[in-house]
């Protein structure tokens, strides 16, 4: 574990006003986070639900294509709660989740304070987005802003890349990782003649633990020379590892901080999400050359430990300033939060592998 | 009436005691013809219970002998040895550009992914990558390029959705992606728990013909049929139909019993100049068989009696 020199929560769903009137914000978190002249911006998965409460009935969320954000109310004799956040359908085995996430530009001088939380917004638009664009990591690549998103529907959790130059306008370059896959980041530079992305398949195959792989690109739009990099190793990242914010340069190597969680023994109930670290060879990233063996990072802060789903802390964002880490997460899937740390004591933390 | 798939009366053409080598199944074989000759590229399980792919050839595509050697095995070095570890199983052969196109699934502690291998004669063969992460099963290449790229149907897993057939498109065979979802099982349906592509897509005057499995939920287990589609020659990612109707169905005895009951898997078919095909599967993972269907029915069957492609919302 390393010290937080500086934490703060700072956004709340409150922050925030729904896209419709008869919807609350329920979350602001797992943001991405990027250097933009002398500011930093970040993009926020802002997550809403309809306010209203029928008895016996949960209204799941959806973005249609022609209607935009509509709810369908469902009996909820025909739904199976598997943990807050997802639901399913009894009669077919379809997961549908509980709320419908976009990303909203936000704005921070500091990285310590927000600015303006009016900034642009980012909806679902495609029919593999329906049920929300999620946990977006930033990435410069020559003059505009590469991110990586989570799209969301029906057909599964594909991830799918973006682009923006200024944070107004939005280009969409498609799905890049089919279903299952979260949790990707591109490197910010190219390594040989390649882009390089680190990706979270999950596989259903029963024999198989989560594993972090890395992939190789020509354009940014074809990806193979897929890898495993790393699967998790203790305890507190047992159910599942996935990379966090984008790796950044450090004269040691790639360091990489990355999120595990811890298998719940309660059911509907979700294991607690901690941060770790590793460093990936400059030359070589698939190889990794020194990693935490105990956590980095846990939930204990108080917005950490309370909210939508309970102990979560979800590294998403990155910024180097002189010596320090400073660190975006989604605190309890509900807020964002930043927390500061010592690239000396993250260094510390590593074992050599 | 006359089924649409008319099965060949010496079925099955193939089992385990032609092969010789220790095998317990002969099944789920890519096929191609190559210098005149039909060569089917089959899986065995072997006696641990995990796969390699065996090669068999035959002149008129019904009576087949097998190489004396099994075509290919787990690779024993290199990142090809970690990946295929538990076993290869499903390949399937695609001829384009002057040689021929092998994916066949990788099984290892990291899951199922797919690799790719290049052979132009069936005696030496070189893999060149693995093209998809886990879990990917199920990939086919199209025997062509199509606007400058190479062009794939595959199946990822989800945990939200029914697996289902989705098309990738590569530069260099390497780096795949702009994938796209194409077809979805349908609910209540012959197809309705998941679908992969199967036999390697047959270009036709119409469109090109895809034969996929399907598979249905019992309470005695999965059922695996097959269905066919058409795709647009020029684009394949739109479907033209989705023909409602399976075309296959486990019925024969080696079909309903043997390793995995109740299966007809197809990973191959071979189209004639008569405008008929030869479509070969696997019955029960246990044993491959044959049948011929005439292409303009089957094509009829996906442009006059189609389903949505993409089922209901």
């Amino acid at each position: 574990m390393v010290r937080r020199l500086f934490e703060k929560r700072l956004i709340r769903p409150e922050d925030l006003r729904p896209s419709r009137d008869d919807w609350e914000v329920i979350g602001a978190f797992n943001p991405g986070a990027v250097v933009v002249g002398d500011e930093i911006v970040l993009l926020v998965r802002v997550a809403e639900q309809p306010s209203e409460r029928r008895a016996g009935y949960t209204g799941l969320p959806r973005w249609d294509s022609e209607l935009g954000p509509i709810v369908e109310w469902v009996k909820d004799e025909a739904l199976e709660v598997i943990d807050p956040r997802m639901v399913r359908r009894r009669e077919d085995g379809l997961l549908r989740l509980t709320f419908l996430s976009q990303l909203r530009v936000i704005h921070s001088r500091d990285g310590r304070t927000v600015d303006n939380v009016e900034g642009a917004r980012f909806e679902p638009l495609a029919s593999w987005e329906e049920f929300g664009v999620e946990d977006p990591r930033i990435t410069p690549v020559g003059d505009a802003f590469y991110f990586t998103y989570v799209a969301v529907s029906r057909h599964g959790a594909a991830t799918a890349l973006a682009s923006t130059k200024d944070f107004e306008t939005f280009r969409r370059h498609g799905i890049i990782f089919p279903p299952d896959n979260k949790d990707v980041v591109l490197f910010p530079e190219q390594i040989g003649d390649s882009y390089v992305a680190l990706h979270r398949p999950i596989s259903a195959a029963p024999f198989a633990v989560p594993e972090i792989w890395l992939a190789r690109s020509p354009d940014l739009l074809h990806w193979g020379q897929h890898e495993p990099l790393a699967c998790s190793a203790s305890t507190w990242e047992a159910d599942r590892v996935g990379a966090g914010p984008p790796p950044i340069r450090t004269p040691q190597g790639w360091l990489e901080i990355y999120h595990g969680s811890q298998r719940s023994t309660v059911p509907g109930k979700v294991g607690a999400y901690s941060a770790g670290a590793m460093l990936l060879d400059l030359e070589n990233p698939a190889r990794v050359i020194g990693r935490t063996t105990g956590a980095l990072l846990v939930p204990e802060a108080q917005y950490d430990r309370h909210g939508f789903v309970p102990d979560v802390l979800f590294p998403t964002g990155i910024v180097q300033r002189d010596d320090m880490i400073v660190l975006f997460y989604g605190a309890a899937d509900t807020f964002t939060a930043v927390v500061e740390l010592s690239y000396g004591e993250i260094l510390a933390s590593l074992e050599q592998s | 009436m006359r089924a649409l798939v008319a099965r060949y009366a010496n079925n099955p053409i193939l089992s385990k005691d032609d092969v010789p080598f220790p095998v317990e199944t002969v099944h789920n074989a890519g096929m191609v013809k190559h210098d005149g000759r039909y060569l089917m590229l089959f899986r065995s399980h072997r006696r641990n219970g995990r796969s390699i792919i065996g090669l068999a050839e035959s002149d008129d595509g019904y009576q087949f002998c097998v190489r004396s050697q099994p075509f290919l095995v787990p690779a024993d070095e290199g990142v090809f040895a970690e990946y295929e570890e538990y076993g290869v199983e499903d390949c399937r052969v695609s001829a384009i550009e002057d040689a021929y196109l092998l994916t066949y699934s990788a099984y290892s502690r990291h899951g199922v992914r797919i690799g790719l291998a290049r052979t132009r004669d069936f005696e030496s063969v070189e893999r060149i990558t693995l093209i998809s992460q886990a879990d990917m099963r199920n990939i086919v290449i199209f025997p062509e390029k199509i606007d400058g790229r190479y062009v794939r149907l595959d199946r990822p897993h989800s945990h939200i959705g029914p697996w289902s057939i989705w098309i990738s498109y590569s530069p260099d065979l390497v780096h795949w992606g702009d994938s796209r979802l194409v077809i979805k099982p349908a609910t209540y349906h012959w197809d309705e728990e998941k679908i992969g592509p199967g036999a390697t897509p047959i270009k036709t005057p119409h469109g090109w013909l895809n034969i996929y499995h399907g598979v249905f939920p019992t309470m005695s287990g999965g059922i695996y049929r097959l269905g066919v589609a058409l795709h647009d020659l020029a684009d394949p990612a739109t479907v033209i139909g989705v023909a409602d109707d399976w075309i296959l169905q486990p019925e024969d005895p080696w079909e309903v019993a043997g390793y995995v009951g109740n299966v007809v898997f197809t990973c191959g078919a071979i189209p004639e100049d008569d405008g008929t095909i030869k479509i070969y599967w696997g019955g029960a993972d246990q044993v491959m068989c044959v049948g011929t269907a005439k292409i303009q029915e089957l094509v009829d069957l996906c442009k006059n009696r189609p389903r949505p492609a993409l089922g209901p919302g």
